[in-house]
């Protein structure tokens, strides 16, 4: 069987061999042996770092989809609620949490208007205290570039009444 | 998974798709088992050939270019598994021994002729059975399949052909041939 020896074989059944030997590879592997491989396949997914970040991503989206179908859900609970108590129109058929937070805004609401009472009196605020104030006097905490004189000398004597000498 | 997809399109979606893996395994591995079989000329090892084949391939899918046809990526990787099968083996099993077992207990080979021919190509000598595996089962090129050896591609289409050669002469006489 050296390299030297001519075969005597025609090309016909030299062919047809060759189509035999591919063809032994047509054939399916056995059942018990197709199982073991997807068992061992099976594993192999669940242990590589491959596998363990699909199951991450299919975990992230399962979750990411329940929460934004819990949004949906509460945002339409909120707008049929609103929607009720809205067509509604008394107070008795709100909810005790609505009933609450309009108690709330109530109160909030009496406690700023004695503010803007102590707003009338006093000048208005500075809004920028870091920046150089126009005004010379020190105390003088009016920013406004273009600030009149006469809301400087309203601030002027405004600080002097709280500290003389300023 | 279409069944007319190419195997190229479904090894680039593999590495995100459990599906398109899966659709590879099944195309590939009664051709992976044969070129295990043949090469380890043992059932069971031929059988963790087959295993180990498909773990490489699923770990080294993102190195897969697609230069190359993804059948002759997954021969390489499968002719390469059946020679470590085979190199453990021979540390603790003689040859010999496992080489009369084959024909019989494989289910694998079953009608007479294709039987004939398996025990044939086991019978032949070592560089010839692989010209035959490499060549003519897994469907490499001579180049391709030389490479693999470390043999020139003239010396592996000239045993290719005197395989094939002597696998007719041993059909023809089957007394010889078992």
């Amino acid at each position: 069987m050296d390299d030297e020896q001519t075969p005597d074989e025609s090309l016909p059944e030299l062919q047809a061999i060759a189509r035999e030997l591919a063809a032994l590879g047509d054939a399916d592997v056995p059942r018990e042996i197709a199982v073991r491989l997807d068992a061992r396949l099976s594993a192999e997914r669940a242990a590589t770092p491959l596998g363990v970040t699909r199951r991450k991503r299919r975990r992230t989206l399962r979750v990411a989809s329940l929460a934004a179908g819990l949004a949906a859900a509460a945002v339409i609970g909120i707008v049929i609620v609103s929607q009720l108590s809205g067509s509604d129109g008394s107070p008795a058929a709100t909810t005790p949490a609505a009933s609450a937070l309009a108690e709330s805004s109530v109160a909030g609401d009496s406690a700023a208007g004695s503010t803007l009472a102590k707003q009338a009196v006093l000048p208005k605020p500075c809004r920028k205290p870091k920046a150089k104030p126009p005004c010379r006097t020190k105390r003088c905490r009016i920013v406004r570039k273009k600030a009149t004189k006469a809301r400087h000398r309203a601030c002027r004597q405004a600080r002097g009444a709280s500290a003389p000498g300023g | 998974m279409p069944l007319g997809t190419p195997d190229e399109e479904l090894a680039r979606r593999a590495p995100t798709d459990d599906a398109a893996f899966d659709e590879l395994v099944h195309r590939h591995r009664g051709r992976v088992y044969a070129i295990a079989l043949r090469l380890c000329r043992d059932p069971d090892d031929a059988e963790d050939a087959l295993q180990d084949t498909f773990i490489k391939a699923y770990r080294a899918l993102g190195h897969f270019d697609g230069r190359a046809q993804f059948s002759t990526w997954i021969y390489r990787i499968a002719v390469n598994a059946s020679y470590d099968v085979i190199s453990k083996r021979r540390e603790t099993v003689p040859l010999d021994a496992v080489a009369e077992l084959v024909a019989q207990t494989d289910p694998f080979e079953a009608s007479d002729r294709r039987a004939r021919l398996i025990s044939a190509v086991d019978a032949l000598p070592d560089p010839f059975r692989e010209a035959a595996v490499l060549c003519d089962i897994a469907g490499l090129t001579p180049a391709e399949a030389g490479e693999l050896t470390g043999t020139p591609e003239g010396t592996m289409k000239s045993r290719s052909y005197r395989a094939r050669a002597l696998l007719v002469r041993a059909l023809r006489e089957p007394d010889e041939a078992g």
